[in-house]
């Protein structure tokens, strides 16, 4: 009974594939009337370049360095954002104490905070996981703190008479009730995480997608600018692909068949 | 019939003591004491006023009227999930402030934890009470519902009728003194829900704690209960006490008896006076 699902994707791949013949098209024909690599350089140009920068071993390099700042980013987040949220959606004092901070700092996006992240880090990692933290912060922290604050009454009454501690209700009610929510914040957290890489990278590091697409642009490389982007924007949605494909582990009583 | 209800209390108190009625029946008294609830800090919409009754060890206590008439109100008082504006409320003479196990609670639908299966929906209760075997203790009960070959799904793969199956072995599992069910089937067909009231006897005989019972159901309050309180709207409170000591519960054609077709009458009026009240009041009783 493999096949069949094995069959579905590989059509949905395809169907995939058919929807960006069209745009591709669209850009080479676009590139042939501007007729200038530096404005527009044509599709066959950045193929060459992505298979350069693979040979020459800088864009694997480049690659790695983002994702383990989106990810060492994305898992401070994480650690930080669940429990608070949680905390504070149980027990009012400390929704009261910390919800006036988030609310302020929320409005304010990554990018105004870089350069304290350079003053206070420096160059390089740090002030990249600095930023892929926060970015990836509220999203998570406000999907968390909605999804807790979301519960059934019916669903912590009956708990309560059940026997559940402090402990227990936080744990098995309020946690597993938010965890659809957490999970969406989680998916949207790694999205922002993985935009205000890109951002961090232009301005703060010596290394990683951004930095690279930034020393490129200054060279009028512009194919490898693009392919940067490109790179960029596959990982983005193969993250989202595997987040997708990872919720059936997480949610399974969102899958199971009737 | 008020005189009988007395002996008959007598009767089984008498019973209690002297350790002729199974053992956890001597718990599971509870006496309401001049309640009344009002919300608002003005106090100015007055749900329940000047209730008081006491409600015997493993008796089956219906509160049966009109939606608006302050029976859930009465139930989450016992249960301790609201406090009373004035009088108090007593569980085998311990005052009530919050849920606690003493009680358990089936609600009406969607009460189950949806991220658990059915056995760790009933484990649960074992589990926070630190239960040596909870899952064991959970699997008795839900072959007690007969839903043992159920226990791995999830609450959405089971039917309306199986997930207050579920409710119900979980809300036993932690063997409270006096189980509050809020229309427990109330929202299952007809077919399903004739089914589960026989279920809920046939477990009450096994299990035998006090049952208070909240429904709009005149046919289902008279099959089930030992006694009915009919309840009158604006303010809420107790408006008649009918005693049946179960009496119609193993009739198998219930219509067919003159006497509950009486009673039946009888209450159907009553709470049409009630609900009028409620429908004739120039802001429809809000």
């Amino acid at each position: 009974m493999k096949h069949p699902a094995f069959l579905a994707f590989l059509v949905s791949l395809l169907w995939f594939l058919f929807g960006l013949s069209g745009p591709l098209l669209v850009w080479w024909l676009a590139a042939e009337g501007v007729a200038n690599p530096v404005l527009l350089p044509a599709p066959n140009q950045v193929a060459a370049s992505v298979l350069e920068l693979f040979g020459d071993g800088s864009l694997a390099t480049d690659i790695m360095a983002s994702l383990r700042r989106v990810f060492t980013g994305f898992f401070i987040a994480s650690t930080l954002a669940v429990p608070l949220a949680l905390l504070m959606a149980c027990f009012l004092p400390l929704r009261r104490l910390f919800l006036p901070l988030v609310t302020v700092l929320r409005p304010i996006p990554p990018i105004a905070w870089i350069p304290l992240a350079i003053l206070w880090f420096g160059l390089g990692d740090k002030p990249s996981y600095f930023i892929t933290a926060l970015a990836a912060f509220f999203p998570i922290f406000l999907n968390a703190f909605a999804g807790a604050a979301d519960v059934d009454p019916r669903h912590v009454y009956a708990a309560r008479f059940l026997g559940a501690g402090r402990w227990r209700m936080v744990r098995h009610i309020y946690l597993m009730s938010a965890l659809p929510h957490i999970w969406t914040g989680l998916r949207i957290g790694l999205g922002q995480s993985w935009m205000a890489v890109v951002t961090a990278e232009l301005i703060a590091a010596q290394s990683g997608l951004g930095y690279m697409i930034q020393a490129n642009r200054i060279n009028l490389e512009t194919r490898h600018v693009l392919t940067g982007m490109i790179v960029i924007g596959v990982l983005g949605a193969l993250m989202t692909t595997a987040l997708g494909w990872c919720e059936k582990f997480i949610l399974p009583w969102k899958h199971q068949r009737q | 019939m008020t005189a009988n209800r007395r002996f008959e209390a007598g009767q089984r108190l008498r019973d209690i003591a002297a350790g002729r009625l199974r053992r956890h029946c001597a718990t599971g008294a509870v006496a309401l004491d001049d309640i009344s609830v009002s919300f608002f800090s003005d106090r100015s919409v007055t749900v329940v006023s000047g209730v008081s009754l006491t409600i015997l060890p493993g008796e089956f206590v219906t509160f049966l009227g009109p939606s608006g008439c302050g029976k859930t109100t009465l139930l989450n008082l016992i249960g301790g999930m609201i406090r009373p504006t004035t009088g108090k409320v007593h569980i085998d003479g311990a005052l009530v402030t919050e849920p606690t196990p003493v009680c358990n609670i089936v609600f009406q639908q969607h009460s189950l934890f949806g991220w658990m299966r059915a056995i760790d929906n009933v484990a649960f209760g074992p589990r926070a009470m630190g239960h040596p075997d909870p899952r064991g203790e959970a699997m008795r009960f839900l072959r007690l519902v007969g839903l043992d070959n159920h226990a791995d799904a999830y609450p959405a793969a089971l039917s309306g009728g199986m997930q207050q199956r579920v409710a119900i072995a979980r809300a036993l599992a932690t063997a409270p003194s006096v189980l509050l069910m809020d229309e427990p089937f109330g929202a299952l067909d007809a077919q399903t829900r004739s089914i589960m009231q026989e279920e809920l006897l046939k477990l009450r005989r096994d299990i035998a704690p006090t049952v208070i019972f909240v429904t709009h159901d005149v046919d289902e309050a008279l099959l089930l209960s030992d006694r009915i309180f009919v309840m009158r709207a604006m303010p809420g409170g107790l408006k008649e006490e009918i005693t049946l000591d179960g009496e119609f519960r193993h009739e198998t054609d219930v219509l067919r008896n003159g006497k509950y077709r009486k009673l039946r009458q009888h209450i159907l009026t009553q709470i049409r006076e009630e609900t009028l009240k409620v429908f004739n009041r120039p802001d429809g009783g809000r």
